[in-house]
């Protein structure tokens, strides 16, 4: 449910990080225990290729899909390190925020409220760049915009040359005409109106520029000298871009969701500050907000959760689990933790782990440092009775005595398009009755039916040269609009058969309502049984027709169906 | 006819032994093959002849050879367009050849040593010609047998695309156990006549083909899919548990996505992903005070939960859709399990229908059918999990299987199935899987030892799976052929 992101690595890098090389098979297996999914693929098909590191086209590469909350693990850096602890290689790494006197401040304007109210920074000092991690960097921003991100509406990043950029710096709103820069690969200045009308062209950037366009001001990002940074969440300024040459790494991140965005920057900043001239080490960046409180970002504090031992021996089904075995497992999934006074153990969430809500999530990591496959399986001990919905049941009984008439079951789909719906009933759509969908990516997909009726002549027309006659039926649900149900829309179970033969037989499908009626023991009789009345539907022939009655009240309706109908559903038969 | 031509191979058999050839035989008498094959082919079942399989080469003309057969051959036909001596523009010849058939022509006339030809003109050289290329195509015409002909004169022909060979296929019909000069046809059928007057004791019945189908008949059939969803709830059922009403396709985004403490922001309640409703578009009922206490999850959290810490709004919880998957009914039942004044351990199943609004292919479509099974009950693990899931995989005939960690929004542990394929040697997903979080069940008021563990697969796998289809829409939709329908097998259980 929901895609799960992708990420290329190119083996070589992976293996160099992670100071181990691994075969396919190997890597195959350990991932797959972790909860990776691994193919192996060459440079050559992997898509979005970057600009700078050239590889051969045969290089092996791996593609592996990440769960979606693990953002730690979409690059090759983070990777490694969950890798290398996992396979016992090495110690967490350790995340850390050096205390500086002066800081880089970004000052919060008011008129930010009005369109995206937050914004979080971090400096990475002394990078050094090479192809491989530059390239690394880049797409691991990418892939957070992609999916972490939600395609750059809840946060997005821009990085920046530090030595560039003279602070203090102001975040603020403004109208697209006041706002004039170069924009990173334009090469004059231009106010934003213009600017998105280039951008308009610009395949992957004009997905974004629906986030703004509608608001009548815009967020924008100015140094102390009145240079812009970024116009977030679309693009950033030319002056400030990001190079290899680049030593000092401003960050900066908006957002409309702030807890997002912090979590966002510290799985970021803590990929890459193994890059830095002292080593995992992020320099803060203070943030003074509207109301004039000032916040430093990144948080890299290790927050301590409890977890209660009797409670994860339960949840895991691993009974003799002790303090030192906890310690080892969560140690491979890159958590230090320790007993507790009050017998519960003391566990360090590192900072790139925002996913981590409640104990149940230490416990996860735990069966996975403990091994899944490695847990015995049991029955629940609690004996329960079985039991069928009578709906269902009631159903079943009915499919087999059509079946045992000789008629041949279909599945058809539940959505249809509006034009089926009036080709078969040749009028327009009832809304009162009719549940419409809002975002059918075709035309097939734009109401639910509430009626079969539609879905077996289509059925009867993809049928055109099986034997005849041709006799179908599909018992399912219907949709009907319902002032009742809490959702204004409720399932009804109807039965639908169609008789198709070089002439129309309808006393085949008047035969079929005889037996069902026989069966479910209800007479012929207007007052107490079902009946039958002449009726005048558009869709059946003109007095070859019957409204289907069951205590005076009509149920169904039964007739040959208009030739104008069959020509819409290209029927060649009598139906 | 068809007895004319019975009478005929039966006389022939009687008076010489055998027919060496039925093709010629045919040729001969101007029967239609055919028609002949069947005839032979019914004496056969009788065991009257048997007929041994042959094969032979033979020479047959191209329509370029035919015409040279008639009208003698080109360079024949061009040399003599010319008088001895006489000298004529080329262009002027070729003009009577067909187009681009004209140079391999002049080569041969130039090699016989008829004519002699410079850049544009062609002179007859020789005084006396003889079509020796005539002569042999006519000997190929006399007797079509690729073995009384030269190799190399076939090959010469062939290439200059006058003649071709080719296999052709024929009996050798010889008389069989049962041969006699007149056929007897026996009676198929016993009637209520013959048992009346007796006469089925002289009566000759023809003997049962044992080689031969019966007849097509006509029943009505269950669809494929049906048929599994009948097999699985029987399994089901047998394992204790009970079926969910799950008869509402169009579902709230609440039951739907937040009581399953999916956040307000996650990519599955894109509209990329989901089917959401326009009419009617928003539900109008959110239980009290479980709304409020789920909104509270979510943004704070619950027994010991960060939450995830947003501004969740009853508005985005309101809006209808398309379930996407039956635990939206999942969560309405353990949300009246958890109104209960004393729990009670359950079991629940339910197979029905689910949307979503993917990129469609060849295994993926809009609604497809979801099988989804449950257990709640005090202190429940992954061992109770994989238990449920390995007994109910045995069940289905699928015994091999591993599992994966993976990610679910509302389940915590949660585990993928995988099952080995012997076919492709590889282990496919077959499945999904988890331990309900806290964050779900808690606001429902469940008791905080009572875990749910819950699996689901879909119904649509195993039988794409068990059919070898490539294309689910030749096994679900209006599609979807009747004779299909009619042929698919049903799954017998191992009688062991």
């Amino acid at each position: 449910q929901g895609q799960m992101p992708v990420i290329y690595v190119v083996a070589e890098n992976l293996f160099s990080l992670l100071g181990k090389t691994l075969n396919d098979k190997e890597l195959e297996d350990i991932c797959f225990e972790f909860g990776l999914e691994v193919e192996t693929t060459t440079y050559k098909d992997m898509p979005h290729r970057d600009i700078v590191e050239e590889y051969k086209e045969d290089e092996l590469v791996f593609k592996v899909e990440v769960p979606a909350n693990r953002i730690d693990l979409l690059c090759v850096e983070g990777l490694a390190e969950a890798m290398r602890c996992y396979l016992q290689l090495a110690e967490p790494s350790i995340f850390k925020v050096v205390p500086l006197e002066k800081k880089e401040t970004i000052i919060v304007e008011e008129s930010c409220n009005q369109i995206r109210p937050f914004i979080v920074g971090a400096v990475l000092r002394g990078v050094k760049f090479n192809p491989k991690n530059y390239n690394s960097f880049i797409s691991l921003q990418d892939k957070l915009h992609e999916n972490y991100c939600r395609k750059r509406t809840l946060v997005a990043i821009g990085t920046h040359d530090l030595d560039t950029i003279k602070g203090p710096i102001t975040y603020k709103a403004l109208p697209p005409k006041e706002i004039i820069f170069t924009a990173l690969h334009q090469t004059k200045d231009m106010d934003v109106t213009e600017l998105f009308s280039v951008l308009e062209k610009d395949l992957k950037l004009r997905n974004y520029l629906g986030i703004i366009r509608d608001s009548p001001v815009y967020p924008v990002i100015y140094d102390a000298e009145g240079h812009v940074l970024s116009l977030p969440p679309i693009i950033n300024g030319e002056r400030t871009k990001l190079k290899m040459t680049t030593t000092n790494v401003f960050i900066e991140s908006t957002a409309t969701d702030l807890s997002r965005a912090k979590a966002n920057l510290q799985a970021l900043v803590c990929m890459f500050a193994q890059y830095c001239e002292k080593p995992f080490t992020v320099e803060p960046v203070e943030v003074v907000a509207v109301d004039k409180s000032v916040h430093q970002y990144p948080d890299l504090t290790y927050k301590e959760m409890k977890l209660d031992i009797d409670y994860a021996k339960q949840l895991s089904g691993v009974d003799d689990l002790q303090p030192a075995d906890i310690q080892k497992y969560l140690l491979k999934m890159g958590m230090h933790s320790k007993p507790a006074e009050d017998g519960k153990m003391v566990v360090e969430i590192p900072p790139t782990r925002g996913d981590i809500l409640h104990q149940c999530d230490i416990i996860e990591d735990l069966i996975i440092g403990y091994g899944i496959n490695r847990i015995p399986a049991r029955l629940p001990k609690t004996h329960t009775i079985g039991k069928q919905l009578p709906i269902n049941m009631f159903s079943d009984l009915i499919r087999r005595e059509f079946a045992f008439a000789g008629f041949d079951e279909c599945v058809t789909f539940s959505l249809i398009s509006k034009e089926d719906q009036s080709n078969c009933f040749l009028k327009p759509l009832d809304t009162k009755e009719v549940v419409q969908i809002k975002n059918p990516k075709t035309a097939e997909f734009q109401i639910i039916r509430t009626s079969m009726l539609p879905s077996i002549l289509k059925c009867v027309s993809a049928n055109r040269t099986a034997k005849l006659p041709l006799k179908i039926f599909e018992v399912n649900d219907v949709v009907k609009k319902d002032p009742e149900s809490d959702t204004g829309a409720s399932n009804q179970r109807n039965v639908c058969a169609a008789f198709s033969n070089t002439k129309s037989g309808l006393e085949n499908i008047h035969g079929l309502l005889d037996l069902l009626m026989l069966k479910l023991k209800i007479p012929f009789s207007s007052d107490n049984g079902y009946s039958l009345r002449a009726a005048q539907e558009d869709h059946f022939m003109k007095g070859l027709q019957a409204d289907i009655l069951f205590h005076g009240e009509p149920i169904g309706q039964m007739g040959i169906i208009h030739p104008e109908v069959l020509k819409k559903f290209e029927i060649s038969y009598p139906v | 006819l068809g007895i004319i031509m019975e009478e005929k191979v039966l006389a022939i058999l009687n008076d010489k032994g055998e027919i060496e050839d039925s093709l010629s035989f045919a040729k001969e008498n101007s029967y239609e093959l055919q028609a002949l094959d069947g005839v032979l082919k019914s004496l056969v079942v009788d065991e009257y002849i048997v007929l041994e399989n042959k094969q032979r080469n033979i020479i047959e003309f191209t329509a370029q050879g035919s015409v040279a057969l008639k009208e003698g051959s080109p360079e024949f036909k061009l040399a003599k367009m010319l008088a001895v001596g006489e000298t004529k523009p080329k262009a002027e010849i070729e003009s009577h050849f067909p187009a681009n058939s004209f140079k391999p022509v002049l080569g041969a006339a130039i090699k016989n040593k008829w004519v002699k030809a410079d850049k544009d003109s062609i002179t007859r050289i020789a005084e006396d010609i003889q079509d020796v290329d005539h002569q042999s195509l006519q000997k190929f015409a006399d007797n079509n047998s690729v073995e009384a002909h030269e190799k190399k004169a076939i090959t010469l022909f062939t290439k200059r695309k006058l003649i071709a060979t080719r296999i052709i296929k024929y009996y050798l019909v010889k008389k069989g156990p049962k041969f006699r000069a007149e056929r007897v046809k026996g009676v198929a059928d016993l009637t209520e006549e013959m048992l009346k007057n007796g006469s089925w004791k002289t009566t000759e019945f023809k003997e049962i083909n044992t080689n031969a189908k019966g007849k097509d008949l006509v029943p009505g059939s269950f669809h494929p899919l049906m048929k599994a969803r009948e097999q699985v709830k029987e399994i089901l059922i047998e394992m204790g548990f009970e079926e969910m009403p799950t008869n509402r396709f169009v579902e709230s985004s609440f039951w739907n996505f937040d009581a399953l403490f999916q956040p307000q922001q996650h990519p599955a309640r894109d509209m990329h992903d989901t089917f959401f409703v326009s009419d009617p578009e928003e539900s109008n009922f959110i239980p009290e005070p479980y709304g409020a206490q789920v909104k509270k999850t979510h943004e704070e959290g619950i027994g010991g939960s960060l939450g995830y810490q947003y501004n969740w709004k009853y508005s985005e919880a309101k809006k209808n859709l398309l379930r996407t998957h039956t635990t939206a009914v999942s969560a309405r039942m353990l949300y009246f399990l958890g109104k209960e004044e004393k729990f009670t351990p359950k079991r629940y199943f339910s197979i029905d229908r689910v949307y979503r609004n993917e990129t469609l292919d060849a295994t993926h479509l809009a609604e497809f059918h979801q099988v989804e099974g449950l257990v709640a009950d005090y202190d429940l693990n992954i061992r109770d999990l994989k238990g449920v899931i390995s007994e109910f995989f045995t069940r289905i005939g699928i015994k091999n299987i591993k599992f994966k960690p993976t990610y679910n929004p509302y389940t915590e542990p949660s585990m993928e199935i995988y099952s080995y394929h012997q076919g492709r040697d590889e282990w496919v997903e077959i499945g999904n899987s988890g331990v309900f979080r806290p964050e779900m069940l808690l606001p429902m008021g469940l008791p905080e030892n009572v875990r749910v563990i819950a699996w689901g697969i879909s119904l649509e796998r195993p039988v794409m799976i068990n059919t070898n289809l490539k294309n689910i829409r030749e096994m679900e939709g209006h599609k979807v052929q009747v004779e299909f329908v009619k042929k698919h097998p049903f799954y017998a259980p191992k009688l062991t």
